[in-house]
């Protein structure tokens, strides 16, 4: 399978972080029963001590980015997926094929939970399959606000049931149990340290508004046209970018989208999929510009959620 | 002469890229007539779409190896499906598009012996190794269906039902398109939900 390029062309290596005591691959290469046996019964330890599982060509961990929680305040937590090399998961459209990451919480009374924060995905395979997810070490953030009569001094256990879909060539369905305790106290937080700088840099990759650049979308009968007008202080040149549809079956993913020049921006170019019969109203997902959108050209994935306008 | 090569090496090039192009800009929407092709089934027998003119015809692209076939194999769904409409007159090819050496190609006799211990019952298994009539289709994943009507117009492309999912338990909480399709059609209805979004493994073109 290739890789297409997409967000994250200049992802960091993450292979030497530190994983905690998940036992990697424990059901790969097993040779004999007795093995097996030993290794099936030191992972449940492992699980049961960590909250962290392992499957086939992936590992999965709940890690939090504060080391305690205050009542009615809102906190981090993030499901860990690492893929073994040339492995990849989906992202919450998945393309052409796959199947998104699902992410099922069970939060004390009254603790609420918001949406996944999807990073910027990468893109996998070749026309006529092309699919939208991460390969390396994906970090799925989630915000969770604990109840405002949380008593201090007491432990909360957080479970987030995590099924996933790993392909390379061929795909292997994967799932886990994953559980995180930690203590209430009436203080700020400490981050911890062993995950607040992948939270850090994983925020900086989220996609995000970027309202000095203006974006309009338009839909024609065979085509989708996206109008990005550039603020005054943008004086490069626009290349190299890309739209992810959050929506699916919108947009053809294997054709090429093309940027030409328009007025004082540009015009990219999308071909719509032989799915969409009938158009949504609006129109959303992430815009992606090696340049980045930001004056110090970084943050490179730009949120857009806009009306769909008929084009004339 | 080494000149002469290279000119009709560049021509031959730039042939093959127009004839990638123009395959690829005929995906078929819904509603146009669905292109023709002929493939050998497991049997060696040649079908050809335009010889099933006045049928219905179903089109299953198949990959025993993806875990999203084996939800419905493995539960017996899509065999039901193949023996309820085969046995209304309707005609329902599987196809495999793998290519030799990648997961789901069958040489003709293990297709034949597929069927067999699956207990299906297609009208047969057509082996498309080199993914022409996969491409010509648009077919992305394992499974992706498509319907074609009696007068030959693609009716349905898309998925085989509305949870993308390769739990079997999600089966009967779904809504299976497919058979919704093929009920309109045979009760002379138009097809309500034309398209979906198919889903399942990456169909492994060569």
């Amino acid at each position: 399978m290739e890789f297409l390029g997409g967000c994250y062309s200049s992802r960091r290596q993450v292979e030497n972080m530190k994983t905690g005591f998940c036992v990697k691959k424990a059901f790969q290469n097993v040779h004999n029963t007795i093995h097996s046996v030993f290794l099936i019964a030191l992972s449940i330890v492992f699980i049961i001590l960590n909250g962290c599982s392992s499957s086939v060509h992936v590992e999965a961990e709940l890690v939090s980015e504060v080391r305690s929680i205050q009542p009615g305040r809102a906190f981090s937590v993030a499901v860990r997926l690492k893929m073994d090399e040339h492995w990849h998961t989906y992202w919450r459209n998945p393309g052409d094929s796959g199947m998104p990451t699902k992410i099922t919480w069970q939060l004390p009374d009254g603790f609420t939970v918001g949406e996944v924060r999807w990073p910027c995905p990468q893109k996998f395979g070749e026309p006529p399959v092309v699919s939208f997810g991460y390969a390396g070490e994906a970090f799925l953030i989630t915000e969770v606000i604990a109840e405002e009569n949380t008593k201090p001094g007491t432990e909360v256990k957080i479970t987030a049931i995590v099924e996933w879909l790993a392909c390379k060539e061929s795909c292997i369905p994967g799932s886990a149990e994953l559980s995180l305790s930690l203590p209430v106290k009436d203080i700020i937080p400490d981050l911890d340290m062993r995950w607040a700088g992948r939270f850090v840099e994983t925020r900086m990759n989220l996609p995000r508004a970027f309202p000095d650049w203006k974006i309009r979308a338009s839909a024609g009968s065979s085509n989708i046209l996206i109008q990005v007008d550039p603020p005054p202080w943008f004086k490069d040149e626009l290349t190299g970018l890309a739209f992810f549809p959050e929506q699916e079956g919108m947009i053809d993913y294997s054709k090429t989208q093309s940027l030409k020049k328009s007025g004082n921006g540009y015009v990219l170019e999308i071909r719509r999929s032989v799915l969409s019969v009938s158009l949504p109203q609006r129109l959303h997902g992430i815009l992606f510009s090696p340049k980045g959108w930001s004056q110090a050209g970084q943050e490179r994935a730009f949120y857009i959620d806009l009306p769909l306008h008929q084009q004339e | 002469m080494k000149r002469y090569l290279y000119f009709t090496g560049m021509i031959l090039a730039g042939f093959f890229l127009a004839l990638s192009l123009l395959t690829q800009a005929a995906e078929t929407s819904v509603g146009e007539t669905a292109p023709d092709f002929t493939l050998p089934d497991s049997n060696g027998k040649a079908h050809s779409l335009s010889g099933y003119k006045g049928k219905i015809v179903v089109l299953e692209w198949l990959n025993h190896g993806c875990p999203f076939v084996q939800k419905h194999y493995n539960s017996g769904n899509m065999q039901k499906l193949q023996k309820i409409y085969t046995d209304k007159g309707i005609i329902w090819f599987s196809v495999i598009s793998s290519a030799p050496g990648k997961q789901g190609y069958m040489t003709p006799e293990e297709a034949t012996e597929a069927v067999k211990q699956k207990k299906a019952s297609p009208t047969g298994v057509l082996l498309d190794p080199e993914g022409t009539v996969g491409k010509l289709y648009g077919a992305k994943t394992t499974p992706h269906m498509f319907i074609i009507n009696s007068d030959g117009v693609l009716v349905y492309n898309g998925g085989i039902d509305d949870i993308r999912s390769a739990n079997p338990a999600d089966i009967d909480k779904a809504k299976n398109y497919v058979q919704m399709a093929l009920d309109e059609l045979l009760a002379g209805k138009e097809v309500t939900v034309k398209t979906s979004q198919p889903y399942g493994c990456s169909v492994k073109y060569k």
